[in-house]
């Protein structure tokens, strides 16, 4: 049995152990055996669950390493696009530029 | 354009389509499939961040309810000492969600370029352009516009931003195809990680919950015990927060993240086997298919965590 499902496992417990509990009275000691019981297995659970999140720590940082690198290439992807957009705006410029140039210069002829 | 230039036009665009690969003609396709993607991994990335936020809370506010019932004293000690997460620890996860968000926004921005359609209207504009300074410079000199030239200007700036924009569709099938291949490690992986976190916080919201209603039927029974002391007005306010602890018991149990993570794993792999299938329309509509599916089941998760918060 994995560390998660003992979990969902005693989580059921603990519910089953509460719908009982609602059923008697505070003060009979079976109530009050059951509300210790609740108690240890709930810690349980607790320090269960808390072994799960330190465990994980390391993956987390791998993880992001990785969706890291993956996310700079596909803004570079995107730069490239813009580059390859940018390039024929460019043209157009300069051809625009040469028809001034060309104008002027006949103007200064003439 | 005379029809032979057509013809001639019709076969280097056909030719080119089977060069830089017939998917590179339509990379609108699954524009809408990775927006329904982006949007549906966008709610499931705020449930996970809502729990991982909300794990401390809960052993926080256990504890304090179960020293309050033992008539035992609170300490921050103590209250350190049950926390599930310490501040570094629910940095590294939301750092690693963060991430998580940025790799399907990048996707949609990929899937999203407008760059074909900008190349298609500046190649355009650029044709314009060589028109231009060819009619100017003839008139300067005094001379008729070349006709040739002048019927050539039109066709070759539409060739070369056909080519353009060939390379750029080829450019954002590569990207989108890289992105989800070198994405699919991480993504899978955290996914599970987080499935396994979020259950397990899950879990202790539900002990929680639980508890709850039995200190809830505690109190009124107390209350009730008190036969002819017993107060009215307390009563019935016992009884309003049994029927509250109820009302969220009920919508706890629709607001496990699990199924939310689960769709969004299914929804991942639907969107690597596209990305490595060959693309037909019946690969198109079954991706397609699978991101509706998983766009109407994290809605469904997220309005039940949404109604939670709200309780």
């Amino acid at each position: 049995m994995t560390k998660s499902e003992l979990v969902s496992l005693i989580g059921d417990i603990l519910t089953e152990i509460d719908v009982v509990s609602g059923s008697l009275g505070q003060n009979l000691p079976s109530r009050k055996k059951l509300d210790e019981l609740r108690g240890n297995l709930d810690e349980q659970q607790r320090k269960l669950v808390r072994l799960i999140f330190k465990e994980n720590n390391s993956e987390y940082i791998n993880i992001t390493a990785e969706l890291s690198k993956t996310n700079e290439e596909m803004r570079k992807s995107l730069n490239d696009l813009q580059r390859i957009v940018g390039s024929i705006k460019l043209l157009t410029k300069f051809v625009e530029l040469v028809e001034d140039a060309t104008l002027t210069a006949s103007d200064l002829v003439a | 354009m005379t029809k032979h230039q057509t013809q001639i036009r019709g076969l280097v665009m056909l030719s080119l389509c089977l060069v830089l690969g017939l998917s590179a003609c339509s990379t609108t396709a699954y524009k809408a499939p990775i927006n329904q993607f982006n949007e549906a991994s966008t709610v499931v990335v705020e449930t996970s961040r809502a729990y991982i936020n909300d794990v401390n809370k809960v052993e926080r506010d256990k504890y304090v309810q179960d020293q309050i019932i033992n008539r035992k004293q609170i300490t921050l000690i103590d209250i350190q000492t049950k926390q599930l997460l310490t501040p570094d620890e629910i940095e590294l996860r939301l750092k690693a969600l963060s991430q998580l968000t940025q790799y399907s926004n990048l996707l949609v921005k990929i899937a999203n370029s407008d760059a074909p359609e900008s190349i298609t209207q500046n190649a355009e504009s650029l044709g314009k352009a060589i028109e231009k300074l060819n009619a100017d410079v003839s008139k300067k000199l005094g001379r008729p516009e070349n006709a040739n030239f002048k019927a050539a200007v039109g066709p070759v700036t539409t060739l070369i931003g056909e080519v353009a924009r060939f390379a750029a569709e080829r450019k954002i099938q590569q990207a989108l195809d890289k992105a989800v291949r070198e994405g699919e490690k991480p993504v899978k992986k955290l996914l599970e990680v987080l499935s396994t976190e979020t259950s397990a916080a899950y879990e202790r919201k539900r002990s929680y919950l639980s508890r709850m209603r039995t200190i809830a039927v505690d109190a009124y029974n107390t209350e009730l015990g008190k036969g002819s002391n017993t107060n009215t007005d307390t009563l019935n306010k016992y009884a309003d927060q049994i029927k509250a602890q109820l009302d969220k018991w009920d919508t706890f149990a629709a607001a496990n993240p699990q199924e939310g993570i689960a769709s969004m794993s299914e929804a991942h792999s639907s969107l690597v086997s596209y990305v490595n299938s060959h693309k037909t329309p019946k690969d198109l509509a079954d991706f397609i298919a699978e991101m509706e599916r998983f766009l109407e089941r994290a809605k469904i998760v997220g309005k039940a965590v949404k109604e939670l918060s709200e309780l």
